[in-house]
Order: C-alpha cells, then structure tokens, then sequence
C-alpha cells in the first residue's frame, strides 16, 4: 500500500478567513449546542405560564414545576461552554449522549438541592418583610467572596474522558455532578434572594443575563457582578 | 527623541557597553524598597511573587504574566518595555547614555555565524566580579564553566515563524501566538512560539533550582530580560516574514482588556495589545537592529470577534489514551489506539475526504514542582524503525496550570504539535493502523544549581516533589 499524500497548504485560505459569526452559525448547527438551546428557550416559555398568577395548581407540585423548569431556563446555558468543550473532544458519534450524560448529572443536581432548600425559599417567602432583604444582601456578600471567586474557576476545570460506552458516559455523567455542584454553590445564593422576593421571568431572565455574562467574561470581576446584581436586587425590592 | 535601538547581546558594536551599564543599573534597582515599583523585586513580581512582603497595590501589579494565551506576546511586550524605560532612568542617573535599550539574546543564530550563540552570554556566568563583589547579573542557573545550558538546535528551534496564524480561528491548533482567552496567568494551550523556543529556554536555564524554571522567580534573573526581548523580537520577525501574518484584529485582543503597570518613572500606566503592535509608538518607542523597517498593519480593521462557543474548522479526534499518562524520570510509553470504526462514521462522511493535518495532542498535562521536559516521539507499536521525534513538552507553569484555584480551575495546559509529516511517514491516516506509540523522553538538565532564596523571602522555594502527567494523549485528524 503506498502512502496517501497529506497536502500541508502554506495558508489555508479557510483558516485565514474563518470568522467568529460563521463559527457561531456552525456552533448552532451542532445539536450539542443547539439542543440545549431549545431545551432553555421552551423553559423559559414554561416558566412564565407557571409564574403567571392566574395559573390555579397545587402549590407544592406548581414549585417543583417552577423550580424545575428555572433549572432547566437558566442553569442549562451557563453550564453550555463547558459541556462543549468537553464533548468536542469527544468522537462524533459519542457527542450527543456525552452532552445529555453531562447535562442529566448538572441538572439532577440542581433539581435535588432545590428540593432540599426550595421550601425554605418559600417559607421565607411567605414571611416577607425583611427577609428579602436580608435574602439580597446574602446573595450580594456571597458575590464578593472570596470562596465563591474560586468556585467559578474551577468551574472552568474541563476533564478528558476515556473509552467508549457506558465507561465513557459514566464519566460524562460525574462531570455533569461536579459541575453541577460547584454551580448550585455558587449561583444559588442570588436565585434564592430573586424567588423570596417574588421575582417574575423577566427578573430571573435578568439575573441569567448577568451571571451568563459573568462567565463570558475576559476578565471577571466580583464588583461589576455585585453592581449588577444590586441593580437586579433594587429592582426586584421597590418593585 | 528618535527610537531606542535593541542590538544583540552579541553585537560587536557596544553589547559590552549595553551590558555594563544594564549591570550597574540592576545594582542600582537592586537596592532600592520592595514596595518601590522601580526597584527589581517589584519588577519581578510583576511577573510572579514569589513569597515576597507584598505592597498594598500588589494585587494590581503582581502575578500578572499572561502565558498561554493570545496576551501572552503583547502582554511581555508592555512588560519589558516599560522595564526598559526603569533601566534606562536608572541607567541616566548612574550618567549612563540616554538611549540605552534591552539587548536580545539570539540563541538560535546559526553557530558558524557565531558559536557562542547558544551559550549564556559571558557577563551574566560568575557569581562575583573581578574584584570580588556579587555580580548583579548572575542569579542560580544549571550553566558548566563555559556558560553552556544543554541548549540543542531543537530547544531554539524556529518552526513557529512558519505558522500561518496568530490564532487558531478553530480554537484547536497553537498558532503563532497562543489561544484567544480572557485575562489568563496559567492554564490552557501554548502557542507555538510560547512552547519552543519560550519554555524550553526557560526551564534549560533554570533547571531544577534556578530561578528561571519557575514563574514566580523567573523574572528576578537579569537574563529573563534578554530572553523576552527575543521573543518580542520573533514576534516582529514573524510579523514581516509574509503579509499574511496578521495580529488578531478582535476588538478582544486589542481593546477590551487594559494591563496594569507603572512607566520608568514609578507612575502608574495601562496599555492594551492593540497598542503595543507599533513599537516605534508604543511608550518610548523601539525597534530592533535585525528588523530596519517594523511592522506595523495601519489602521485596524474592523473587530469581527464576537463569543465564540464552538469552532468552525473542528479537527477530529481519531484515537487516545485510555487513561492518563504518568511520566518517568527515562522513556514513558503510552499506546495510542486509533478508532478507524469511529472515523469512518463520523471523519470520512462529513469532513474533507482526506485529512490536512494531523494534531497530537497532549490534553490536561498537569503537575507538581518543577519537573524537567520531555522530547516527545511516535511510532507504531512493535515497527523496528526509530521513533519519530515531533518536539518538546515543556514543563514550563505546570505547576500553575494545576494549581485549582487557578483561572481553569487546575485542569492544566494542553500541548499540541502538528504531526501531519509524521501521519505521512508512518501512514496513520490508511486506516489500517490501530497502534501508535507516544514515547516522552525526559531530558537532563547540564547541571544543578544550589537552592538560593530571592532575597527577602525567607527561604528558598520548596516546590515540592516533581511530577508530570498527561491527562490525555491524543491525534487529532483535520
């Protein structure tokens, strides 16, 4: 058998031109990328009927409803960078399941510890006056601290995977609880204060938009995220 | 005031001048307060603190090298500029000339043009001068009596100069100069001219002690200085070599993040990468002596980058480790299986119909203290030819890139090198060949230096036990 010659261009024309916006629109062709896209955009659509006043259900299965379907709307694109990195290297064919092995360990997280500290949003809920306030404030001390800051990083802590099958998506799975874990302790806090004081979806997709852009950020800064949440929190009280 | 010049440290015509007005001057800073930004300990700090009492502004200005990303070659370039501009005032007030510059220390000059090339130039080699006192320029290195450092023509290699771009719009290959991140110390992929000659100069020169091989002490050597001068050089060399050689023109690179540090008089400045592209502007404007004409693109286009989530030219993996790779102190194996199965559904049917280039990739190194490099080969499992070298895995930060609270969290870096000569020779992409050997061969540092402290640190550094592992080992096809 003689060897295939491998052309090596000088300057492929196609590296040199590449561009981010058709980089997103190929991103966007991907189903790793886009089915949890969707996912996100029908929960949010879920939430605001859920959130909606007038809906009539009992009021311990309509919360983990809401709470379920918030996971899903807001948690599911912060966690999207890092899922992506991790299934891109991945075989093609293994993509899809790494990416819904990952995301199932995220969201089982999330929905757990919900079920475990919701009631409690919701009693605090139902006292009112302070809390609130008080809800606020712990949300914005925890932004500004330290431990918090290193929670985000090592959020950032993309493993390999090795193998094929279930070896694989077991180990897609334990990176989906990790994550998961790391993101419940870090985000909870301004979830929490936004559910006691009543929050609607457009606050919740508010507070989204600033912890989305506190991961995207070059260069993260616990004040500007602090600012925009007190921003959210203003809203949120005198509203 | 026209341009500073930066000359050779070899050059003939005033190196030995540059040299003893650079040493006087280091003296000088040498002996000035920690906490003043122009002294040398809070220049090296800059780099990386090493224990030292930190300033009340230190979380500013120190521990902000940028290494494995598109910051790290401009983020250097306002770095020892500014540096340049401390030296030269401390070198006028000494009654110095006022257009003193860095020197450069070509180390991959051809050795029949000058044999010295790869040795540590002459004035930075004793620990004490003729008349008896400590020599400002020498710090603990690994060098013999003759200033050699173990530097082979691969360590100074300049195969980077041939990469086609500064980043890899698909985010996967190194490219000239490193992946687009955010503000990034440690923790992620090496750009080309970062890994060879950057990183392994630094940990031949440093070795196991000195200062060099870690980036907490490395800028506290006089040489890093004339090391970094260098590169920033290559960079220019690059940039002139083809019109196709092109600074990143994102509004990420050249605006959106600004760098902290103070100007040769102590005051405190920021610059981004967007200005430090011209070099007869930037500060007290420069250039270098092999570079007449610098480069320099005109007006930048218009910023194109947006977030990126997914590449677009996506290589795909063909075949990995089972499981991470614990590298020895000789020869350590590791058996790359390749996945024809999985390449036929997924690379052939929806990819070019043959490969381009083929990637091997090093994914997650991670480690403790300060380990040595290792020269990287491939081959087929049980094939009598000799392995193939395809390059060096410099150790480099390591040890920051595993650090968890680092920006990545302790996944450590990625190295990547382009194999496609090697994919021809040992024909990977026929299908037909499921074995591949990935052997790392640790290199011996020429000698060992005694652990000295960095002054005002208690102690010298214990780094700890060194150890290295790849995470992953894996070939990628394009």
């Amino acid at each position: 058998m003689t060897a295939r010659t491998l052309a090596r261009p000088a300057a492929s024309p196609a590296r040199l031109t590449a561009q981010p916006a058709g980089r997103v629109r190929s991103a966007l062709r991907d189903p790793v990328v886009t089915l949890p896209l969707v996912l996100s955009a029908l929960a949010w659509f879920a939430v605001w009927i859920l959130m909606n006043p007038a809906i009539r259900f009992d009021p311990a299965a309509l919360a983990a409803m809401a709470w379920s379907a918030m996971v899903l709307a807001m948690m599911v694109p912060l966690a999207l960078p890092h899922v992506s990195v991790f299934c891109t290297r991945l075989y093609r064919h293994q993509r899809l399941p790494a990416m819904l092995s990952v995301n199932g360990g995220y969201i089982l997280v999330w929905v757990l510890a919900g079920a475990a500290l919701v009631p409690l949003v919701v009693v605090g809920r139902s006292v009112g006056g302070l809390v609130p306030v008080l809800a606020w404030g712990a949300a914005l001390g925890w932004t500004l601290a330290v431990t918090r800051a290193q929670l985000l990083r090592r959020c950032h802590a993309v493993p390999v995977a090795y193998g094929q099958g279930p070896r694989l998506y077991r180990s897609a799975f334990g990176y989906g609880l990790r994550l998961g874990g790391l993101c419940f302790a870090a985000c909870f806090p301004a979830m929490a204060a936004a559910m006691v004081s009543g929050q609607g979806p457009a606050a919740m997709f508010l507070l989204t938009h600033v912890l989305l852009t506190e991961r995207l950020s070059p260069r993260p800064s616990p004040r500007a995220t602090a600012s925009a949440l007190a921003l959210v929190a203003a809203t949120a009280l005198i509203a | 005031m026209s341009v500073r010049i930066r000359e050779s440290v070899y050059s003939p015509a005033n190196a030995a001048t540059t040299l003893d007005w650079y040493s006087r001057a280091v003296a000088a800073m040498k002996n000035r307060a920690v906490d003043d930004p122009t002294s040398w300990w809070y220049w090296g700090a800059r780099h990386g603190d090493p224990g030292l009492t930190r300033p009340a502004n230190a979380a500013t200005y120190w521990d902000q090298c940028q290494h494995q990303t598109w910051f790290f070659l401009s983020w250097h370039r306002g770095f020892l500029a500014a540096f340049e501009a401390t030296v030269a005032r401390a070198v006028a007030d000494l009654g110095g000339p006022d257009d003193w510059a860095l020197p450069y220390w070509n180390y991959s000059e051809s050795l029949i043009d000058n044999p010295d090339a790869r040795k540590l130039p002459a004035a930075f080699r004793d620990r004490f001068l003729a008349d008896g006192t400590d020599n400002p320029l020498w710090a603990p290195r690994t060098t013999d009596a003759d200033g050699n450092v173990g530097l082979i023509d691969s360590d100074v290699s300049l195969d980077a100069l041939d990469e086609t771009v500064f980043t890899d719009p698909a985010g996967f290959a190194p490219g000239f100069g490193g992946p687009a991140t955010g503000f990034n110390r440690f923790g992620s992929q090496n750009g080309r001219l970062e890994s060879t000659p950057h990183n392994i100069l630094h940990v031949r020169i440093g070795g196991a002690n000195g200062w060099m091989s870690d980036p907490d002490t490395a800028a506290f050597d006089p040489i890093f200085w004339l090391h970094h001068c260098n590169i920033d050089r290559l960079w220019d060399e690059w940039l002139v070599s083809d019109d196709l050689h092109l600074n990143p023109s994102a509004d990420a690179w050249t605006t959106d993040i600004a760098f902290d540090l103070h100007d040769g008089d102590g005051n405190p400045m920021t610059f981004t990468s967007g200005e430090t592209q011209d070099t007869t502007t930037f500060m007290h404007g420069y250039k270098y002596d092999s570079i007449p004409v610098p480069p320099f693109s005109g007006p930048l286009p218009p910023p194109t980058e947006g977030p990126t989530i997914l590449a677009d030219l996506e290589p795909e993996l063909a075949g990995a480790t089972e499981g991470p790779v614990a590298l020895g102190t000789g020869d350590t194996r590791a058996p790359v299986r390749l996945s024809t199965e999985s390449l036929s559904k997924s690379f052939t049917e929806t990819a070019l119909p043959t490969p381009v280039r083929v990637y091997l990739r090093l994914e997650n190194v991670r480690g403790s203290g300060v380990p040595t490099d290792y020269d990287v080969l491939i081959d087929l499992d049980g094939d009598a030819e000799a392995p193939l070298a395809v390059g060096t895995l410099s150790t480099f930060g390591v040890a920051k890139a595993s650090d968890p609270d680092g920006a990545h969290g302790g996944s450590g870096m990625t190295q990547v090198f382009e194999i496609t000569h090697a994919a021809e020779r040992l024909r990977l992409t026929e299908a037909d060949t499921e074995a591949v050997r990935v052997t790392f061969r640790a290199r011996e540092h020429t000698g060992q230096t005694e652990a000295i402290s960095i002054p005002g640190v208690a102690a010298p550094r214990d780094p700890g036990e060194a150890s290295v592992e790849v995470g992953r080992v894996a070939i990628y096809f394009e």
